[in-house]
């Protein structure tokens, strides 16, 4: 590959720093880490201190001071507005945790976002968490410790050598705005069109997870932008019919989604004119959608 | 990188159910076929391969093809960066061009033989080349209808793939140190200013060389490093979630090496020296001396 062209985290000491922080659950290197995150200095003395950066291009920063709350669960306008600052990048970027790693960090150095942000829970903040993993007594505390230590990784980068490749695109709040966002202005203008499709999108974290999955696995029919675009469009349409179809479940997206992969193993779908691969998309889920409807007591097996 | 091959041909006696006959592997449906794609470098191209398709026994797809309702296509996909798309040619032997800047890992490539009209028929298997089985069937093709499929191949499949050697002044002269870099998973190699500029300049091709040798201690430091930290292999994060990995693990089991997890058999020496055996030239010097 290229040499980096924007700054990242070099790749060996960013691996390397990783990987010494789970090597052991409740180590002191564990208890550093989360010591360090309660303040911005620190947290980001001691990164700079263990991960050399490459590269020379410094991209642009999101210059908006975030909550805790708009950071971990990024609203639409603000997703638009990242997307906007970083719309320039290339995938080859976009999906490497070192450059969302250095990123982060840098918005952290500049203040506009809390290092403790990163160890925050679906109900508790950043510092409460913690706070709660450095006092965890008896066996417990080697797991609070591991446990809060990888919210901070994923949520810094992504963490794939734990994740695999979908943690980028939905464990980063900054990745995952990018991923989102492109998706939606790839596909639409902005306006009515382009909130249906964000709708789709934002049904919920497991939602996003799911479809990531099918698009980052190997071999996956949805790896290709327009047969993905219009399994998005065709779900966008369907929501705009029917708010409520039992296609907003994540299990009924993983078979909507295996079922364009069992399409896919006899008929390359990528090839076909637009029109085509819309009328199979459009086909293929008002049929989940009306079998479901036939059978609403089948769970999504 | 050499050129590498993909085939498909059809041993054994098993028909998957498709609607129509597919040459691929594992499925008999053309007994006699074989499908063959040839990956070369293109001199002077750094995203670009040429694609040679070769396909024998399989009358029906070569008739296809002639009529030009079937063409040859090759998908180049890279999963992390949710990247993929397929490139069509006419012709059997076709370039393959990708952007470094899709991509976030060395390409995939699937080689493909694609319909490309709506064709109804009935099968003969004297005419078309298809098993017996598939006489009399009434069949119809659709726009990309797959009628021949290779296998998924990967650029990286050996150790020495994986390698990337990076001047070090802060090594000391003569020497060398090996780490690893997971995202995607690579050995880098720091090497003292000359040791590099050696390395860079030796001719690679010299059997019996001190590069060749230098080589196998860099693959032996390698191999150390793995059995230190990445002997885990659990689910998740464990040294199965690196393809490079993995396809060195295959190449080790082609070999009959026990993996780097294997603590009491691994011995990093032997696997390095198996892979890629010290050679020296009997005739020199000291060199043919029993």
């Amino acid at each position: 590959m290229n040499q980096a062209r924007y700054k990242e985290f070099d790749d060996v000491s960013f691996s390397a720093f990783q990987k010494s922080l789970l090597r052991e659950k409740g180590s002191e290197r564990q208890r550093e880490l989360l010591e360090a995150a309660r303040s911005d200095q620190a947290f980001t003395e001691l990164i700079r201190r263990e991960i050399k950066v490459v590269g020379y291009l410094e991209p642009p920063l999101y210059a908006q001071t975030l909550c805790e709350g708009e950071f971990k669960q990024t609203p639409k306008k603000t997703e638009r507005e990242m997307y906007k600052t970083w719309r320039e990048l290339p995938r080859r970027y976009a999906c490497r945790a070192a450059f969302w790693g250095h990123l982060t960090m840098r918005h952290i150095e500049n203040g506009y976002l809390k290092a403790h942000y990163l160890a925050a829970k679906a109900n508790q903040n950043g510092l409460a968490a913690i706070d709660e993993a450095l006092t965890a007594k008896g066996d417990a505390s080697a797991k609070a410790l591991d446990s809060c230590v990888r919210s901070v990784l994923r949520r810094l980068s992504g963490l794939p050598q734990a994740r695999g490749n979908r943690s980028v695109y939905t464990d980063c709040p900054f990745a995952r705005a990018w991923w989102r966002e492109k998706l939606v202005s790839d596909i639409a203008e902005e306006g009515e069109r382009a909130d249906s499709i964000r709708r789709v999108l934002r049904v919920n974290q497991t939602y996003w997870e799911t479809l990531i999955v099918m698009v980052v696995s190997r071999n996956s029919a949805l790896g290709s932008e327009n047969v993905l675009h219009a399994l998005i469009k065709s779900l966008a349409d369907l929501m705009d019919l029917d708010p409520q179809t039992p296609l907003r479940t994540a299990s009924r997206l993983k078979l909507l989604c295996r079922s364009v992969g069992v399409i896919q193993a006899s008929r390359e779908l990528s090839i076909l004119d637009e029109k085509e691969l819309q009328r199979i998309m459009d086909e293929l889920v008002l049929t989940a959608h009306d079998v479901v409807q036939s059978f609403p007591d089948r769970k999504g097996r | 990188m050499p050129n590498f091959i993909v085939k498909a041909s059809a041993p054994g006696n098993a028909i998957p159910s498709r609607d129509y006959p597919v040459l691929e592997e594992g499925n008999a449906a053309y007994p006699l076929g074989e499908y063959e794609a040839v990956f070369s470098k293109v001199e002077g191209g750094r995203s670009v391969y040429m694609v040679q398709h070769l396909i024998r026994g399989a009358p029906l797809i070569s008739r296809l093809l002639k009529d030009r309702s079937a063409r040859y296509a090759c998908a180049i996909s890279s999963p992390k960066s949710a990247f993929r798309a397929v490139r069509v040619s006419d012709q059997p032997s076709h370039e393959t061009r990708w952007n470094e800047d899709d991509l976030g890992e060395p390409p995939l490539f699937t080689p493909m033989i694609l319909c490309f009209e709506t064709i109804e028929m009935t099968l003969s298997s004297e005419r078309d080349g298809v098993h017996e089985l598939w006489d009399g069937c009434r069949i119809q093709l659709e726009k990309g209808s797959r009628l021949a499929v290779g296998s998924v191949v990967e650029r990286e499949t050996s150790l020495v793939d994986l390698l990337v050697f990076k001047e070090d002044p802060e090594q000391k002269e003569g020497s060398f140190s090996a780490s690893a870099a997971t995202d995607p998973f690579r050995f880098i190699v720091h090497l003292h200013p000359k040791l590099h500029r050696y390395l860079a300049s030796a001719n690679i091709y010299r059997k019996g060389g001190l590069r060749e040798n230098i080589m196998t201690h860099i693959v032996s430091a390698c191999f150390a490093l793995l059995q230190r930290d990445f002997s885990e292999d659990d689910e998740e994060e464990g040294w199965k979630s690196h393809r490079g990995l993995r396809a060195l693990a295959e190449e080790m089991a082609n070999e009959g090496l026990p993996l780097w997890t294997d603590l009491d058999n691994f011995k990093p020496e032997v696997a390095a020296t198996t892979l890629f055996p010290h050679t020296f030239n009997t005739d020199d010097g000291n060199g043919g001396d029993e």
